[in-house]
């Protein structure tokens, strides 16, 4: 709908009330102050949907997260308590590696992607295909099970070990239970979420402007450094904050390949609603987990031409 | 409807199956699959929309923040119906004369009337039991034996086997295990030096242990293949799994000698364990169905409640209506073996004769505190 049949449906033509003559003098001061573009109105049905499905459960966490311990309510009367209480505890640690893993999983992805990306561009047609098919096919199987999978490949006795076994008289033991693991399995799972960014955004990458680069003598590196890079970037940071925002906030990883050997900040958050019994404290370390996360979109999203990268000007 | 003493319950009375057409049931594992669904779905002609829990408190705060709206049963450890439902409003009680009848099916000790199937006052019936068991330490006891950690003891495991043993990781019940390895009930107030030695034993289990996992089937594999050698807490449910697989020396090993305040010229080792028995209620629904109490009714019958102890995924529990000749022999002798039954239920008394109940913790709150530091402390 453009702007002016938007005009000619809602703003000059006759409403029932107006026909009837009833409730038209009402209605027209009130209309008339409403915005008369199509983006305004285009944009109510996820407007609501943002207000009604996301804001409003934020508030609530934030609302419960002034809750006195014990509270199945959020409202009452406000304490700093949750806050002074992840203050005083070793909640540090769980933060503290769950900003660290999701950091190194993000880097490793990049590094893991990137190459996988430039393939995927310059191999136009069906071997791309097949690619993306390998990449996306896993992706209709349940995380956890996924995970359970790899946990039984690397455990002892797993596919992995019983083969090094039986292949040379010497096995591997179980290689689940650290914390490299963890992010081996943050990496797997995330990949398609960093690889297809970086698609998009090697897709704004011209191969007339490489080509001209290196008709001007530059090396393969300053290529790579002066253009591709530059105006690939989009697609590096958009990919890069998404896997680091989903790595902060995952658990299983940690929980079927780490059994117990790291405690990510989720998984304190998922025991104070559940074992704990305590929603606000679980409603305060989501608030600060929301706040970090928040603090990487800033900063990423002011570095970031969204328009410019989706419409290719 | 009324039974005699014993006897076998009727089928479901087809009026309710005109009355309501939808059961909405939050409970444990036991109560939530198929083989037992079905049978009564197809028999009422009722959709039964079943729920798992995922944990005892969560469950509560479940019924506490609306929950009531939504489900028609719900099944809990015991304690919670006595001690916090049933005072909140949040369930309601049974018809004594309907239902105590099927309490004469129970095994020795869970008679009628049954302390925690009952109000503090011991006048109102809140629900029905059906699985229970044993909780203490799950052991490979090819590579430990039973008679060393009964005679060791939780520090056996904790300390004897630093770096080979799992957590289960339940996180109430390790509070409560680590209780007891302490050496004090988690069932009353603590003293400050009691929260200290709480304390110090909690970081001492995680420190020492070599994985922590909620999956008791993983940790179950884990004994299996020697990766560890024990897991705290074990309860049959936990073990049962791997025995009915033929693994037989993975074991729910309850210590012999208890805490000093459970001692008594009767029981002059006192207990170190911890029964569990589930109690099914009638959630206090603004909207109540009559399909709730039919499926109260339906898993008393010998077939259905065999299902109930034998056909949840991934563990096998013994259930008190064993104590009816025609419950028992809808069980296998391998079935049998994997609850750790013994010759005439004599393994399972055993253990049994060796736990507290399970009861709340009042302390519960700090000690879940300190809980939550000590696991992160191992990262």
């Amino acid at each position: 709908m453009t702007d002016r049949s938007f005009d000619a449906t809602v703003g000059t033509s006759a409403t029932p009330d107006e026909r009837t003559g009833r409730g038209a003098g009402l209605l027209r001061p009130w209309l008339g102050r409403l915005p008369r573009n199509a983006g305004f109105w285009s944009a109510m049905p996820l407007s609501l949907l943002l207000l009604f499905g996301f804001f409003g459960p934020l508030v609530l966490v934030v609302l419960y997260s002034f809750m006195p311990r014990g509270s199945f309510s959020p409202i009452g009367w406000p304490t700093l308590e949750n806050y002074r209480d992840i203050v005083e505890q070793n909640f540090y640690i769980s933060f503290g590696w769950s900003l660290l893993m999701a950091i190194v999983a993000a880097v490793l992805l990049l590094l893991v992607a990137y190459p996988l990306a430039v393939a995927m561009v310059r191999l136009a047609g069906k071997k791309a295909d097949i690619y993306t098919i390998l990449i996306v096919a896993p992706l209709f199987v349940a995380e956890n099970i996924r995970l359970q999978g790899w946990s039984l490949f690397f455990d002892k006795s797993g596919f992995l070990d019983g083969a090094m076994e039986s292949l040379f008289g010497v096995g591997t033991g179980s290689l689940v239970g650290n914390i490299p693991i963890v992010i081996f399995g943050l990496v797997y799972v995330y990949l398609p979420f960093m690889l297809f960014p970086l698609i998009l955004g090697l897709t704004n990458v011209p191969g007339d402007a490489r080509e001209a680069a290196s008709d001007l003598g530059a090396t393969r590196f300053q290529v790579f450094r002066d253009i591709e890079l530059p105006l690939a970037a989009p697609g590096v940071l958009i990919g890069t904050l998404l896997c680091f925002v989903l790595s902060l906030g995952a658990v299983s990883e940690a929980k079927f390949l780490g059994k117990g050997a790291v405690i990510p900040i989720v998984q304190d958050i998922d025991s104070a609603f559940t074992f704990g019994q305590n929603w606000p404290r679980g409603s305060a370390l989501s608030v600060l987990l929301i706040l970090i996360a928040a603090a990487a979109v800033v900063v990423v999203m002011r570095r970031v031409d969204i328009d410019r990268m989706f419409t290719r000007r | 409807m009324r039974w005699s003493c014993g006897k076998r319950p009727r089928a479901i009375s087809p009026r309710w199956a005109t009355s309501a057409r939808s059961l909405n049931i939050h409970a444990w594992e036991g109560y939530t699959e198929e083989p037992v669904l079905d049978p009564f779905a197809s028999q009422i002609g009722a959709t039964v929309n079943p729920q798992m829990l995922i944990s005892d408190p969560a469950a509560v705060n479940n019924l506490r923040s609306g929950g009531t709206s939504t489900w028609d049963l719900i099944n809990l450890n015991n304690a919670w119906q006595r001690k916090e439902l049933y005072p909140e409003g949040l369930i309601t009680p049974l018809d004594k004369e309907k239902f105590k009848p099927l309490y004469a099916m129970n095994t020795p000790g869970f008679e009628w009337p049954y302390l925690w199937a009952m109000d503090q006052g011991g006048d109102q019936l809140l629900g029905m039991i059906q699985r229970y068991g044993p909780s203490g330490i799950g052991v490979n006891t090819d590579k430990i034996s039973r008679e060393t950690v009964e005679k060791g003891g939780y520090m056996e495991i904790i300390e004897g086997a630093k770096g080979q043993y799992g957590i289960l990781d339940y996180e109430n019940w390790v509070i409560m295990h680590t209780c007891m390895a302490a050496g004090f009930t988690p069932f009353r107030k603590h003293t400050e030096a009691e929260m200290e030695s709480y304390r110090e034993l909690i970081f001492k289990l995680f420190a020492n242990a070599k994985k922590v996992s909620d999956d008791q089937a993983a940790l179950a594999r884990d004994m299996i293949t020697g990766e560890i050698i024990a897991v705290i807490p074990g309860s049959i449910y936990s073990v049962s799994a791997a025995r009915y697989e033929g693994e037989t020396q993975i074991e729910s090993v309850v210590p012999e000698e208890g805490i000093e305040e459970t001692k008594t010229a009767e029981n002059p080792k006192g207990k170190a364990g911890i029964t569990w028995i589930e109690v099914t209620s009638l959630v206090k629904n603004p909207a109540p169905t009559p399909l709730a109490e039919a499926f109260l009714v339906y898993c008393h019958t010998p077939e259905a409640a065999y299902r109930v102890a034998a056909k949840a995924p991934g563990t096998l529990n013994p259930i008190v209506q064993m104590g009816s000749p025609d419950v028992l022999a809808q069980f296998s002798a391998d079935e049998l073996e994997a609850i750790q039954w013994g010759e005439e239920g004599q393994w399972l008394e055993t253990n049994l004769s060796r736990c507290i109940d399970f009861d709340i913790n009042p302390d519960y709150a700090a000690m879940h505190d300190m809980y939550t530091e000590a696991k992160r402390s191992r990262g």
